[in-house]
């Protein structure tokens, strides 16, 4: 059986004209891509050359066949590439100097706090949701009608028990009436925290309280305080002068 | 337009209750005045808009705040610029100094950018409980037409009804709640501040770099968790000024890195606050931010002046402080209050 024709090793004229080399190179070691061009030439420009008659027998029959697969291959019709292709293709092309960019801008980390509020969010989802949503309420004392309700008399008790419970009793409020007599401290009037006292029950005020007479008086972040909430206008705008209470 | 609509529908409904004078609001107008009220309170952040605004604050006297020991009136003025994107996240400028002081003007910008976060908190009058609103204040004037930095604008006067009347004059943006203008007065009727917007632009700022707060301050409610977080006990005043109730609880750091306890209350529109540490507390670590108070120029920590307990205070632009130390413990209390209302504050948190 006689073997395939193969261009590339072929010595007549038109495989070294389509590789614009001598025959014998491409025998010897050309590319791929070398070949593949050479291959092209056939089809586009080597068909003139072969039916010349300087082609081998097996040169000239490729060159036709490949010349009439190019005339097959251009009477099809041509299709239009997909709806969007160019915006896609503009996108990628303007994704890279976008993420170059952002890669240049400086990392913040996240706040200290967030590790911690995720990490009990996770911990205990019920208790966190909770807290966000009843944490900041205020307390409401109970009503009065509740205590009355409370049946506190004790029912199955012993006179000698009762007895004891009675002095106890006594005692107790004999403390309470001394405690209640003295003089109370403003700590002392407080019906629970976050409640208003009116002025008429409040005690005397027992701190001295002197005015600045310097800022260096004023602790640095009681002045930041002071200042922020002024908008930031600075104490030392304001003339110290003494003037003691 | 839904809320000029109301406003317009609630100035019939609510100026016949009385100008100037202590009046009850029925429940159908204590109703759709928390309405409005709500809106209004949510407008700082929520409305979307860029805008230009001067704040003003205004004094006469010494740190005493006597009059007569002290100067003229005198004005501290400046304009910022402010942005909202209307997701939460702002950004606030300090643009020009319009006072003539003695001011270092890069260092009083930077001072001034990170204490945005607290100027957007609780420099301006904003809402922070309605109830409390409701309860506290007596609506003086309502509905009168107003224009401010081109936008129309509804007059809304709130005067403080127990303690010294306090008197907010507002102008409402009629589209969309926000306060245009905020002028703040004493009981002497003396104007103690100013926020007014020149301009203003509304929508979603075009490119922005929001304020990033850097004081890794904590808010928690009073409890175990608060207790742990500060590492002692978050002992609260019992007595509080007539009117005021417990906003929050929060663990801040100073720039020396001293644990503080914040404990921040309202009248339903002025702040005061009670920030407290034991005396012997030890450092913590310092971290970035400890810088975040932006104290500048200030060399002496300042400490106790003699030997006996005592507690020192100042009054800066109707604005009174006291601080001190006592029962082992660092106290500052500040707000726009009476001094004896802050003493009882203190006094009121430590046994007698």
């Amino acid at each position: 059986m006689e073997p395939a024709h193969d261009p590339l090793r072929c010595t007549c004229s038109v495989a070294a004209d389509a590789t614009g080399a001598p025959a014998d190179s491409l025998t010897s070691g050309a590319t791929a891509s070398a070949a593949m061009a050479a291959s092209a030439n056939m089809v586009s420009g080597s068909v003139g050359s072969a039916a010349q008659g300087g082609a081998c027998p097996g040169c000239r029959a490729r060159a036709l066949r490949d010349a009439a697969r190019a005339e097959l291959l251009s009477g099809l019709s041509r299709r239009r590439a997909p709806v969007g292709l160019d915006a896609l293709v503009q996108a990628s092309l303007h994704t890279a100097p976008l993420e170059r960019a952002l890669s240049r801008l400086p990392r913040y980390n996240a706040p200290a706090v967030l590790e911690r509020l995720v990490a009990e969010e996770i911990a205990s989802p019920l208790a966190a949701s909770v807290r966000r949503a009843v944490g900041g309420l205020p307390k409401q004392r109970a009503p009065g009608e509740l205590f009355a309700s409370i049946d506190l008399a004790p029912r199955h008790t012993s006179r000698r028990v009762a007895g004891v419970v009675a002095a106890a009793m006594g005692a107790v409020a004999l403390t309470i009436v001394v405690w209640i007599a003295r003089p109370p401290a403003a700590s002392e009037v407080v019906a629970a925290p976050g409640t208003a006292i009116s002025r008429a029950d409040r005690p005397p005020l027992r701190l001295q309280v002197v005015h600045a007479t310097s800022l260096a008086e004023l602790d640095p972040l009681a002045r930041a305080f002071a200042e922020s909430l002024a908008g930031g206008m600075p104490v030392a705008l304001i003339t110290p002068q003494a003037r003691p209470r | 337009m839904k809320l000029l609509l109301k406003l317009a529908l609630s100035a019939a409904a609510l100026l016949p209750l009385g100008c100037g004078e202590s009046v009850q609001l029925d429940a159908a107008s204590q109703e759709l005045l928390g309405q409005i009220l709500t809106q209004v309170q949510v407008a700082p952040l929520a409305v979307a808009h860029t805008g230009n605004r001067r704040v003003e604050f205004h004094w006469h006297g010494d740190l005493s705040g006597d009059p007569a020991g002290g100067s003229a009136p005198q004005s501290f003025v400046y304009r910022e610029r402010v942005e909202i994107d209307g997701q939460g996240r702002f950004d606030l400028r300090t643009t020009q100094l319009m006072s003539n002081a003695p001011i270092n003007w890069p260092q009083f910008q930077l001072q001034q950018d990170i204490r945005a976060g607290f100027y957007q908190r609780y420099r301006d009058v904003q809402f922070r409980d309605i109830a409390l609103v409701i309860e506290n204040f007596t609506v003086a004037a309502f509905g009168n037409l107003l224009a401010v930095a081109g936008r129309p604008a509804v007059g809304l006067q709130l005067v403080r009804k127990i303690g010294e009347p306090i008197r907010h004059d507002l102008a409402i943006d009629a589209q969309t709640g926000l306060v245009l203008s905020a002028r703040t007065s004493g009981g002497d009727g003396a104007l103690l501040a100013w926020m007014e917007y020149e301009s203003i632009e509304m929508g979603a700022p075009a490119t922005m770099t929001p304020h990033t707060f850097s004081n890794d301050e904590v808010v928690l409610p009073p409890g175990r968790e608060l207790d742990a977080v500060l590492g002692f006990s978050a002992d609260l005043p019992g007595i509080l000024p007539d009117g005021y109730h417990l906003l929050a609880t929060a663990k801040i750091e100073d720039p020396a890195g001293h644990i503080w306890l914040k404990a921040t209350y309202t009248d339903g529109i002025d702040v005061a606050f009670y920030v407290t540490r034991p005396k012997s507390q030890s450092l913590a670590v310092a971290t970035a931010a400890s810088g975040a108070w932006g104290t500048f120029g200030v060399s002496n920590p300042g400490t106790s002046a003699g030997p006996e307990p005592h507690l020192t205070t100042i009054r800066i632009a109707g604005i009174q402080l006291l601080q001190g130390e006592t029962e082992g413990r660092h106290v500052i209390t500040l707000g726009r209050l009476p001094l004896e209302d802050l003493q009882w504050m203190v006094e009121s948190v430590f046994d007698g």
